[in-house]
């Protein structure tokens, strides 16, 4: 596993819309490596879960003879599902990929069973680990234009389509499994919606780390209300800048933001001099959520009016 | 970190030369293994001294990736007439995100959804996939120092 996409809903649509939706994200997606890195041999759909070994169970399969065809006649098929059975279903567009002359399998994958979802993303993008690399991100970077790629599939996955009913709001690259709790072993991320986003992202890692001055104060702390009081503070623009430039990370406008890690452990980097130089001192004059809870408390009892 | 090794299985560890790294085509051409297709194949396919044969994953970042390829590569070995009576999965732990999905009870790997044991299967009857973590490993070959089991005539 390494490249993974949330998208977030762009405009009203129904479940079968969004989960449509994203097979053709998908379906784009192995468009843009098709025949330079990634050879597709056939699709799947599962239901529950993408093997017999966890219980799945394959519905369909289609060779790759021909792509445009065999594609349309997913979608058509997937329409033919009702609604409680492509909720779970899991499409895995299988092949092999090809990294300076090393083979792999791999695959292309659509996540709408939940459980999934939650775990892998909407679509994940994976390749089986070989002696030389670990997995596709390792493989990815290994390549001379390694860099120049992941910003060209960036700008592919979020090119305005108004036919879509969804829009990524994020695109991860990571060396091992993604997680919001823990960015550090981030490699490149597109975030929509520029620095606030990455700020909150790192909020969050920071409260999932139990951090205990951060988790005391943060409760009466409404998030998009921290986020936005932080970024419109010229301190912080100043030092997330400097901490950009120390820790290697590259800050490339792709309709969004598309962050780049020079080296393995930028991110790493970047989130602990933001968590130091951002977040902690933002909540070091603080009160602790129980002290608010003493001031309320004192304001009722202090109040002389008529009940 | 450890070196990577197969664990202790009923106190045998495999002799260095019953161990088939699947990655390498004169190992594979030694023991005579024929895969129809070696690009979801697992690491290892190791030959404990008490006749039983293990599938192991070592290297793959996910629990995902790691049980698709042990049951694929089991079914093309079930299918040369092989044998396989373990499938295990050498890996630090459950990573955030795939603790949605998995975890560890007593080193055998179960699917939430389900509340079952990931089972692979092995012609006529199923495996529970086992996972062990490296230090487990290593702490298992100390304990065992010297006493480890490798021949079944003992």
């Amino acid at each position: 596993m390494g490249i993974q996409v949330i998208f977030y809903p762009a405009r009203l649509s129904t479940p079968e819309e969004r989960a449509l939706d994203k097979v053709k994200v998908c379906v784009e997606a192995v468009k843009f490596f098709r025949n330079s890195l990634f050879y597709p041999q056939d699709i799947q759909v599962w239901l529950d879960a993408s093997s017999v070994a966890l219980g799945g169970m394959r519905l369909k399969q289609l060779s790759m003879e021909n792509f445009y065809e065999n594609t349309s006649s997913l979608l058509e098929y997937l329409k033919t599902l009702n609604i409680f059975d492509l909720s779970k279903t899991i499409i895995l567009f299988n092949g092999t990929w090809e990294f300076n002359g090393v083979s792999t399998g791999g695959y292309f994958s659509v996540q709408n069973q939940e459980d999934w979802r939650k775990t892998y993303g909407d679509i994940a993008l994976s390749a089986y680990a070989r002696n030389e690399f670990e997995d596709i991100v390792d493989a990815l970077w290994s390549l001379e234009n390694g860099k120049g790629i992941a910003i060209e599939f960036v700008k592919t996955i979020t090119r305005p389509d108004r036919s879509l009913h969804i829009k990524p709001s994020l695109m991860s690259f990571t060396n091992g499994l993604f997680s919001e709790n823990d960015p550090t072993n981030l490699r490149a991320l597109y975030l929509s919606g520029e620095r606030k986003s990455l700020l909150r992202m790192f909020y969050k890692a920071l409260l999932a780390s139990k951090d205990e001055n951060i988790v005391a104060k943060s409760k009466p702390i409404e998030t998009r209300f921290l986020i936005e009081t932080l970024m419109s503070n010229a301190i912080v623009t100043e030092r997330i800048d400097r901490r950009l430039e120390r820790d290697l990370v590259d800050e490339l406008p792709a309709r969004s933001t598309f962050y780049y890690g020079r080296k393995p452990d930028s991110f790493k980097n970047l989130f602990h001099e933001i968590s130091e130089a951002v977040l902690k001192p933002a909540f070091s004059k603080l009160p602790k959520a129980e002290i608010v809870e003493q001031k309320i408390d004192e304001g009722l009892r202090d109040y002389e009016g008529e009940w | 970190m450890p070196r990577q090794k197969p664990p202790v299985v009923d106190d045998y560890v495999p002799e260095p030369n019953e161990i088939y790294d699947l990655d390498n085509k004169n190992q594979l051409n030694m023991a005579n293994l024929i895969f129809n297709d070696r690009l979801k194949i697992a690491d290892e396919y190791d030959h404990y001294p008490h006749c039983k044969w293990a599938v192991i994953e070592y290297k793959s970042k996910s629990l995902r990736d790691s049980v698709e390829q042990l049951e694929w590569t089991a079914k093309q070995l079930i299918a040369m007439g092989r044998e396989v009576d373990h499938a295990i999965i050498v890996a630090k732990g459950i990573d955030n995100p795939e603790r949605n999905l998995y975890r560890k009870r007593r080193n055998i790997l179960f699917y939430k959804p389900t509340k079952k044991p990931v089972t692979i299967s092995t012609g006529n009857s199923k495996i529970a996939v086992e996972i062990f973590n490296p230090y487990e490993i290593d702490r298992q070959y100390k304990k065992y120092r010297g006493t480890l089991r490798s021949w079944g005539f003992k």
